[in-house]
């Protein structure tokens, strides 16, 4: 039976020959593309050994050809290294953009310009609501996007050497950055929840507004050293998602995507702005139903 | 104001901006005078039912001002989550979830009870007036700040009995203490439960847009309508904290402590403060 099965193995091998030589000679000429960067001067060692195989035609005709396609190739491969090289460009000057506009907090901050850096004018509020964390996208959405979007993009995920453990890692990140913002949620949290005792309204009548005016500020600087912080994360996240996380390709294409959606819901909020109109309540309002329950207390002591 | 308050407009709406404008202008000029005036009326013509009913008042002011903020919300709660439009420069770093931090409040009403527990071990007020009836004292309210300015008390048992307003952050204080231990207690449980809800319907967000499950619009609608929950449980939180502070103390820390909460939202929007902060020029960093 081993034996039988051993010939049989041999015959298969025996057969196969002919397919590892063609094998073979592809490889010979993916090798040959792959020095396709180097210099011509290689041209005369790829010539030798392709014109051992190539089918006998009329030698010059095909010396001829074969350097027509040689230069063809060669030009073809410069422009697409040019093309990979304006990619990249392209891609860089996309991330300074965005590494502009989270590091506007860093340009010279005027107390009111907080909340312009909070709450921007230029994105309509339910922009801002869906989106924003501190004036921008929360880090952990940004890779929340990316992760999102392997999932549902089956190139992006297949381009990834290993995606399984990229999955894995950037779930980490995710975590590690939920963290990052909770810190800040919670150093925010006490200048919201302090605001009150740090700023004295209380004597504001009595003393000349300047020391009213300082407090105010003083909190803000708090305000404005945790917007840096949330941007230096937000710049992080981007920067880890298209510089070392993905390859050149795919990050171009999470880039399309991230300002896609962000460029979407710009719109769309901006339309659902215009046609809502500014928030409004009853003119009668629910004061007459709340009053209610105290009116009644009320009246006894009236 | 009250007659632009009753005063029908055939659209019976109005922008939530103008609410607010109104709603202030009410707390500063006839909510805030009044119960100043009856907290510091020298006169006995003011009693603690009096002082108690203008509490009562004060409070119905701010359970209208929530009710009305759910029903804005409920309208399109994105412009209560970012209040560009009615609240300004100054206040709009120190809002959360739309409007004030529940903590806020707890952390107002512990202040008034560190502040006299130092105020009154420190400095033993004096008394050098004599042209006050007891009797009459006993009903009378001192606005705090009046603190300096009469100096009262031969005793700690005088001061109990006779200045309640001065007091009131003596008078049963461990109850108190125990009550906002409590408040706090509930507070740190549900604040950041709410944070949490208000960052998962936004990775939610992302997550429906970016795997192409829902378009942008539809994933936007759903979390709307998880944002209208999220502001309107925020808003139940601070009315219920305020309300659960004016039930536990007495009429004289309650009167303190929305004073000090209607001077806090009045002078965050006063006009000339307001014009020196935007016309400053330094940088804050």
């Amino acid at each position: 039976m081993t034996e039988k099965k051993q010939k049989d193995t041999k015959k298969a091998s025996s057969q196969s020959k002919p397919c590892m030589s063609n094998q073979d000679r592809g490889k010979a000429v993916l090798d040959d593309e792959e020095e396709s960067e180097d210099p011509p001067t290689e041209q005369i060692r790829c010539l030798t050994l392709h014109s051992q195989n190539s089918p006998k035609l009329g030698e010059s005709f095909s010396w001829k050809r074969y350097r027509l396609w040689k230069q063809d190739r060669y030009h073809r491969s410069a422009r697409l290294e040019r093309q990979l090289k304006s990619l990249e460009d392209r891609i860089d000057k996309q991330l300074k953009r965005f590494q502009a506009q989270y590091s506007r907090a860093k340009n010279p901050t005027r107390p009111k310009d907080v909340a312009e850096l909070l709450m921007p004018k230029s994105s309509p509020p339910l922009e801002l609501a869906t989106l924003s964390w501190l004036g921008d996208w929360r880090p952990s959405s940004i890779l929340g996007l990316f992760s999102s979007l392997i999932r549902s993009s089956p190139t992006l995920a297949s381009s990834l050497s290993h995606a399984g453990a990229t999955q894995k890692a950037i779930s980490q990140l995710i975590h590690d950055l939920r963290i990052e913002e909770a810190v800040i949620d919670e150093e925010m949290m006490e200048i919201q929840a302090n605001c009150i005792l740090r700023i004295p309204f209380a004597i504001a009548n009595e003393k000349p507004n300047g020391s009213t005016l300082d407090q105010v500020n003083s909190e803000l600087k708090k305000v404005h050293r945790l917007i840096v912080k949330a941007q230096n994360f937000r710049t992080n996240a981007l920067e880890t998602v298209v510089k070392k996380i993905l390859c050149q390709s795919d990050a171009a294409e999470f880039l399309v995507a991230f300002d896609g959606i962000q460029e979407t819901v710009h719109q769309f909020s901006k339309d659902y702005k215009m046609r809502k109109g500014p928030v409004t309540v009853p003119l009668i309002s629910g004061s007459e139903i709340v009053g209610v329950d105290s009116g009644y207390s009320l009246c006894k002591f009236l | 104001m009250i007659r632009s308050l009753s005063r029908k407009k055939p659209t019976g709406r109005r922008r939530f901006r103008d609410y607010y404008a109104i709603w202030i202008d009410t707390l500063k000029t006839i909510h805030l005078p009044i119960l100043r005036h009856h907290m510091s009326c020298a006169t006995s013509t003011s009693s603690p039912n009096l002082l108690s009913a203008h509490v009562e008042i004060l409070h119905h002011h701010f359970k209208s001002y929530y009710h009305n903020l759910d029903l804005a919300a409920s309208t399109d709660v994105s412009q209560i989550l970012i209040p560009v439009d009615h609240r300004n420069a100054m206040e709009l770093p120190f809002l959360w979830l739309g409007d004030l931090h529940p903590y806020l409040f707890t952390n107002l009403l512990r202040s008034y009870l560190l502040q006299h527990d130092d105020s009154f071990s420190l400095q033993e007020p004096e008394n050098e007036d004599e042209e006050y009836d007891y009797q009459e004292q006993q009903e009378q309210e001192i606005e705090e700040e009046d603190e300096d300015e009469i100096e009262v008390g031969e005793s700690c048992e005088f001061l109990k009995k006779q200045w309640p307003l001065m007091n009131a952050w003596k008078i049963q204080s461990r109850k108190l203490t125990t009550r906002i231990d409590q408040i706090e207690r509930g507070l740190r449980l549900m604040v950041p439960a709410l944070m949490n809800r208000a960052r998962r319907a936004q990775a939610g967000f992302v997550q429906k847009v970016g795997s192409g499950e829902v378009s942008p619009a539809a994933a936007a609608a759903e979390m709307e309508e998880e944002m209208v929950g999220i502001v309107m449980d925020a808003n139940r939180l601070r009315k219920d904290v305020i309300s659960e502070i004016v039930s536990v103390t007495t009429v004289y820390q309650a009167a303190l402590f929305l004073e000090g909460l209607a001077q806090f939202l009045v002078g965050i929007r006063d006009g000339k403060l307001l014009q020196e902060f935007k016309s400053c020029k330094s940088t804050l960093n």
